[in-house]
């Protein structure tokens, strides 16, 4: 570690991937360039004079960690032989070893694979999301108070994997059908959720020295279209358009929605606005896609509409982890920062 | 072909220092175990005819484990973790790593369960009667006006009553204060604090799966404690005055109505059921004084001491008052995990 706290060695932990470990193309898709984006990743940190160690998550992770004992680790991990779910076993072996990490702990990612519980937790809290019900069985009784059109997602699996037009359904007939292929092919329950038509915004938190929230709109091609989904296309085959969007009620309900759900360091939301402006939280990823914008990252793209970098995104990642494992305590929220400021005249570690 | 069940690893920690309200540092480690304890352990899972590599949840038991995977066909998880921010799942994370079977929750289950205020909201938003909380990160935030004294202020993510002493109980804003600046700087954790209730408290033992068997129930004879002594389950009361008299403190099966037994167990069997509890847990239930049951906590992986080192653990109280003995509830514990998996036992 340097004077200012930055590490001198850093690990990047990335998904290791072969089509045979996924079920469908679509999602092998999402995860395919896992480590060429490790290392674009690592040849940001290498320019900034840190030393780079790159290594697949897999089982023999913990021996390559001992053997070159980097100083903390970005953990990119997505998958563990294509599922999602075990992604948290990262976070676990890290805690074991204590090696600092970026992003949340096993409990933030065990959630952030649950989708019907990270509504239920939301909603206690006084965040608004869609009416929903969880499905095991494509047979279950729908119950009664679901309105069409309802939009069918994987419980488990983020990446907008299977949310394609055919994702949204106008009768139980073709819902039923959808559940069928969804649960019979990724052998996990489906969601089904009313569907918000509607303005589509996204919530980067960045925690640095404070945690701060930085929004945009999505800007579908058909601008006009209320019924626009953030599919699978728009979000892995189309280049992402946003625009920066201000909202302080927003914010604040975005920075719950980070505490709630035991998020660190990162987090994405995608919040769908209806045509009375009310919010609705559609989605939340506590590992989500990281990296810069030639990768084509939410998180770079709209932070870069702040005038921030991705190279001081890493900054603050490397000095927030750092900061973290000495125990040092974590600055609240800025208030009403974010979807406001003009970053790029900002140092927040100036003040330190 | 099925494998059977002949040999085990046995996950677990161990504290060098017996629990002590008065030293701070030694609370940090009451949700271990001691040396005896696991010695006794082993033995009564060598007595089941099992084969049993006892592996301590330190910084190199995912080595071991790997360099063993071969030689062990189910993990008797009774590990805490030793650090980090959600340490009692990291054994079944790297379990799931590994694939190797084990008893007990996943590591989602085992996260929610050791972080209280989580483990409160999940289960309030699927209707389980829990109490309104609030969570501190510093010891100078604002009391929620909802919430009134006297209060209860217990470290978030620490099991086995360790930072709930006779002064957790708070009447007023100094109290208050006092007690949280405590639980903070010496856990290095969030703290809870909930309204503290003095009506009946329960413990209920829960074995097995799809339903669990429910064990007998366990009251808290608070009536009896020594004068000074507040009316909870604190360090004080489990870790002294319990082992001191020999569980003259609490009743086992509980004196209880049908009613209040039935809806004890409903509560108990809805909270496994939305935590997706496994093989084994133990729930504390307390009332409030128009006899209203609420969750207070769950215990998994729950304490199971042996006999011989102690009388007074719960869940191998009840087991015994229900006709178990300490190698029976061991050897259903197995066999409900070695069921979910496959492993003929």
């Amino acid at each position: 570690m340097d004077k200012e706290g930055s590490p001198q060695s850093v690990g990047i932990i990335y998904s290791e991937v072969k089509r045979e470990y996924f079920p469908t193309e679509t999602q092998y898709l999402t995860e395919k360039d896992a480590e060429h984006d490790a290392k674009i990743i690592g040849g940001y940190l290498e320019r900034m004079g840190i030393k780079v160690f790159y290594y697949p998550g897999t089982p023999t992770l913990v021996v390559d960690l001992l053997r070159d004992r980097p100083e903390m680790v970005f953990n990119l991990v997505g998958s563990i032989h294509g599922q999602e779910y075990l992604a948290s076993t990262i976070p676990g072996i890290l805690e074991s070893l204590d090696i600092p990490y970026t992003g949340a702990g096993i409990l933030g990612e065990t959630l952030a694979y649950n989708k019907f519980l990270v509504k239920d937790l939301l909603q206690s809290h006084g965040i608004p999301v869609p009416r929903s019900q969880l499905f095991s069985s494509p047979n279950l009784l729908l119950d009664m108070k679901m309105r069409f059109p309802l939009i069918t997602k994987l419980n488990e699996i983020h990446g907008a994997v299977e949310i394609t037009k055919d994702a949204v359904s106008d009768s139980e007939k073709h819902l039923r059908e959808r559940l069928k292929f969804l649960i019979n092919t990724y052998k996990q329950p489906a969601l089904a959720e009313e569907f918000i038509a509607g303005r589509e915004i996204t919530a980067i938190v960045l925690e640095g020295l404070n945690r701060k929230v930085y929004l945009a709109e999505k800007i579908f091609k058909e601008e006009n279209n209320p019924n626009q989904i953030a599919s699978f296309e728009y979000q892995w085959t189309e280049e992402a358009h946003y625009q920066k969007f201000e909202d302080p009620y927003l914010a604040d309900l975005v920075k719950r929605a980070f505490d709630v759900l035991r998020m660190s360091d990162y987090g994405k939301f995608d919040i769908r606005m209806d045509q009375s402006n009310r919010y609705y939280f559609i989605d939340s990823n506590s590992n989500p896609a990281f990296g810069p914008k030639e990768l084509d990252c939410a998180i770079a793209n709209i932070l870069g509409l702040y005038g921030i970098d991705f190279t001081e995104i890493l900054k603050r990642l490397l000095l927030n982890t750092m900061r973290d494992a000495q125990g040092k305590e974590r600055l609240p929220f800025t208030p009403s920062e974010g979807n406001s400021n003009n970053e790029s005249t900002t140092n927040e570690y100036v003040a330190e | 072909m099925n494998m059977s069940l002949n040999r085990i690893a046995f996950l677990y920690n161990v504290r060098r220092n017996y629990p002590d309200p008065n030293e701070k540092q030694v609370q940090l480690d009451t949700d271990f175990d001691d040396p005896a304890t696991i010695d006794s352990f082993v033995k009564h899972l060598q007595n089941l005819n099992l084969t049993v590599l006892p592996i301590e949840a330190d910084e190199s038991a995912y080595l071991r484990l790997q360099e063993n995977k071969d030689k062990i066909d189910l993990v008797f998880n009774f590990a805490e973790g030793l650090h980090g921010r959600d340490r009692e799942c990291q054994i079944p994370a790297m379990l799931e790593m590994l694939k190797i079977p084990y008893t007990g929750g996943s590591p989602l289950t085992e996260a929610l369960v050791l972080d209280k205020a989580i483990a409160k909201d999940v289960l309030r938003s699927h209707g389980v009667p829990v109490l309104p909380h609030q969570v501190f990160s510093t010891e100078t935030e604002e009391l929620d006006l909802e919430l009134k004294f006297p209060l209860i202020v217990k470290p978030n993510s620490q099991g086995s009553s360790a930072g709930i002493t006779n002064d957790s109980v708070v009447e007023n804003e100094n109290e208050l204060r006092r007690q949280l600046k405590f639980v903070i700087s010496n856990f290095k954790q969030k703290a809870l604090v909930e309204p503290f209730l003095d009506g009946r408290e329960f413990s209920v033992p829960m074995l097995g799966n799809n339903p669990p068997e429910i064990l007998p129930i366990i009251e808290s004879d608070h009536s009896t404690l020594p004068a000074g002594l507040k009316p909870l389950d604190s360090l004080e009361v489990k870790w002294i005055v319990e082992e001191e008299s020999g569980g003259a403190n609490f009743i086992c099966p509980a004196k209880i109505s049908p009613d209040l037994e039935e809806k004890i167990k409903q509560i108990c069997l809805q909270t496994w059921e939305v935590l997706r509890l496994c093989d084994f847990c133990r729930i504390d239930i307390r009332c409030d004084r128009a006899g209203n049951p609420y969750v207070l906590e769950v215990n998994s992986p729950a304490g199971l001491i042996p006999p011989e080192v102690s009388m007074t653990s719960y869940f191998p109280l009840s087991a015994r008052v229900a006709g178990m003995d300490y190698e029976t509830l061991l050897k259903k514990i197995l066999s409900a995990a070695c069921h979910r998996y496959g492993i003929t036992y």
